[in-house]
C-alpha cells in the first residue's frame, strides 16, 4: 500500500514535531511545508496552531501567501485539518486580536469564553466531545475525551459536528467540504487522539 | 464537564558519570532518588492514562537548548502522545518558541518571575496565555507563606495569593504550586494553600508535593478546586499507579478520565 502523505504547514507557531510524530505513527509520510506554491505529492495538509491569534496570522501571511493557500483549499480542494488556532483562524475575527483578519474561510467570529461560576479560564485539561454525527469511528450522541488547551471559541454552527461544554457550549469539531477542524489537539489525545487522526484520512480517503 | 487531572512530575538531571538524563524524585528538594529512563518511564505512565506530564530540568545549566535536552524533549515527543509542560531554566522568549515547537504545549517559568516578570507578559501576547505557566515553590510556617528563589537559593515572605495574582495579570495561564516541606514526605497535599489559592483564582491550579495514599488526591480535589496534582515519588515508588489511583478517585465520585 503506498504510503499517505501529509504535509504540515510550518510557521513557526505551532507543535508542528508532535503533530507530525502522531501521523508517522500511522504510518503515514511527513513533509514539513515551508512553501506551498509547488505542492506535489501530498495527500493532505495540516494546519496547526499554537499562540495567540494574532501571532498565528501574522506568522502564517509572512511565511505563505495566503491568496495561494486559500486557492489550494477551497479549489484544489486538498483535505485539510486545522487544529487549535489553525482552526480558530479560518474564521473572520478573533476578540483575541481584534486588528487582524483571519483567512475568512469560514464566517464564524472567535469569542473570548464568558466567565462563569466558579470555572477555570483558560479551559486546560481533558473534556468530552459529544458528536452531532457519525463521523468515522465516532458515535452520533456519544461522547469522547480529548484534550484543550485554550481560552478562546467558536461558537456552535451549521459546520459544527462534535460540540463541548464549559463556561458555555462552543464547538470543537468543525467539518464542510474538504476541511476537517478541531478546536482540541488530537496529537496530543491518547487513543481518542491518534483515532481522530485516522478517522481525517479515512474520511478524505 | 472538564475533568480534575493526574500529572506525574518527572524531575530530570544529567548525571556526570552516567553521561545520560536520568529521572530522579526529590525530598524536601533535597535528597535525590534516581527512577531510571525518562522516556521508558514516561511510557508508562502514558499506558497508564496519566493526563499530562510535568518535566523540569533541574541541572543548573546556562541554557535549556542544550543538546541532550533537545535530544529528550524530542523523543518525548515521538513516542508520547500526551500533553508535556517542560521547564526548568526558562529565561528568555526564544526558550519558550524552542520548547513550543519540539514538542512542549506548556512551559514553565520559574526563578525567571523573581528577575524579569515581564516575561510572561511577552510570553502570553506572542504564544497566549494558555501555554504559559508559573510554577512557584513554597513553604508554610504556620499562617505564614514564604516563597523559594532557586536561583538565589532564598525564601522570600510573600502575601501569596495578591502575588500570584499580579502574575495572572501580566498573563500566566495556569499555576503550579509545589509545598517544599511536603515534597517526598508522603504526609498529604497541602490542603489549605490548595483550597485558598484555587478559591481565589480564575486560571487552573495544580498543587505537588507530600501525595502518599489515593486518599490525599480524593481530599484535595473535595475540598478544594484545584485541577489537577502533580506527584512524582507517588507515582514512582508506590504500588499504585495513575490508572487504579484514577479508579479510586472517580469512585469517590469526582469528575476525571477512566
Amino acid at each position: 500500500m503506498l504510503k499517505k502523505k501529509i504535509g504540515i504547514i510550518s510557521y513557526k507557531a505551532g507543535n508542528i514535531y508532535s503533530i507530525q510524530k502522531s501521523f508517522e505513527y500511522l504510518g503515514c509520510e511527513v513533509s514539513i511545508l515551508q512553501n506551498i506554491n509547488k505542492l506535489k505529492n501530498i495527500d493532505y495538509l495540516v494546519l496547526p496552531g499554537v499562540g495567540s491569534f494574532g501571532h498565528c496570522v501574522k506568522q502564517l501571511s509572512k511565511n505563505f501567501s495566503l491568496s495561494i493557500f486559500k486557492k489550494i483549499i477551497l479549489k484544489d480542494q486538498i483535505p485539510l485539518l486545522c487544529i487549535c488556532v489553525g482552526m480558530q483562524m479560518l474564521g473572520h475575527l478573533s476578540e483575541e486580536s481584534p486588528e487582524l483578519n483571519g483567512l475568512k474561510i469560514f464566517n464564524f467570529t472567535i469569542f473570548k469564553m464568558k466567565e462563569k461560576n466558579q470555572l477555570k479560564i483558560p479551559h486546560v485539561g481533558w473534556n468530552d466531545v459529544t458528536l452531532k454525527k457519525n463521523f468515522e469511528f465516532f458515535k452520533k450522541n456519544y461522547k469522547y475525551d480529548f484534550y484543550f488547551d485554550h481560552s478562546y471559541i467558536v461558537k456552535e454552527d451549521k459546520f459544527c459536528i462534535g460540540f463541548s461544554r464549559h463556561t458555555e457550549k462552543f464547538s470543537s469539531i468543525i467539518q464542510s467540504k474538504n476541511i476537517l477542524a478541531c478546536q482540541f489537539h488530537p496529537e496530543k489525545s491518547q487513543e481518542n487522539g491518534i483515532n481522530f487522526l485516522k478517522a481525517f484520512l479515512n474520511f478524505y480517503a | 464537564m472538564l475533568k480534575r487531572r493526574l500529572i506525574p512530575k518527572l524531575l530530570i538531571k544529567n548525571l556526570k558519570n552516567k553521561k545520560s538524563l536520568v529521572f530522579f524524585t526529590s525530598e524536601n528538594f533535597k535528597k535525590f532518588k534516581i527512577v531510571g529512563d525518562p522516556v521508558s518511564q514516561a511510557k508508562i505512565y502514558q499506558s497508564q492514562r496519566a493526563d499530562e506530564l510535568i518535566i523540569f530540568f533541574c541541572d543548573k545549566q546556562t541554557n535549556i537548548k542544550n543538546t541532550e535536552n533537545i535530544e529528550l524533549i524530542k523523543k518525548f515527543s515521538k513516542e508520547i502522545f500526551m500533553p508535556l509542560t517542560i521547564g526548568g531554566g526558562v529565561k528568555k522568549i526564544s526558550d519558550f518558541e524552542f520548547l513550543l515547537e519540539t514538542g512542549a504545549d506548556k512551559v514553565s517559568v520559574n526563578s525567571i518571575i523573581f528577575e524579569r516578570p515581564k516575561i510572561i507578559n511577552e510570553a502570553a501576547k506572542k504564544y497566549g496565555s494558555q501555554c504559559v505557566v508559573v510554577s512557584i515553590d513554597f513553604i508554610q510556617e504556620k499562617k505564614k507563606i514564604f516563597i523559594y528563589d532557586s536561583k538565589k537559593k532564598s525564601f522570600i515572605s510573600i502575601d501569596l495569593l495578591s502575588y500570584i495574582k499580579k502574575l495572572v495579570d501580566l498573563g500566566a495561564g495556569e499555576l503550579v504550586l509545589t509545598d517544599i516541606n511536603r515534597d517526598g514526605k508522603n504526609t498529604g497535599l497541602n490542603i489549605e494553600v490548595a483550597k485558598f489559592v484555587s478559591e481565589n483564582l480564575k486560571i487552573p491550579v495544580i498543587i505537588s508535593g507530600g501525595c502518599g495514599v489515593a486518599q490525599d488526591f480524593i481530599n484535595c480535589f473535595k475540598q478544594t478546586e484545584v485541577q489537577g496534582i502533580s506527584a512524582g515519588n507517588f507515582f514512582s515508588f508506590k504500588d499504585q499507579n495513575p490508572f487504579q489511583t484514577r479508579s479510586q478517585i472517580s469512585n469517590a465520585g469526582i469528575n476525571i478520565r477512566i
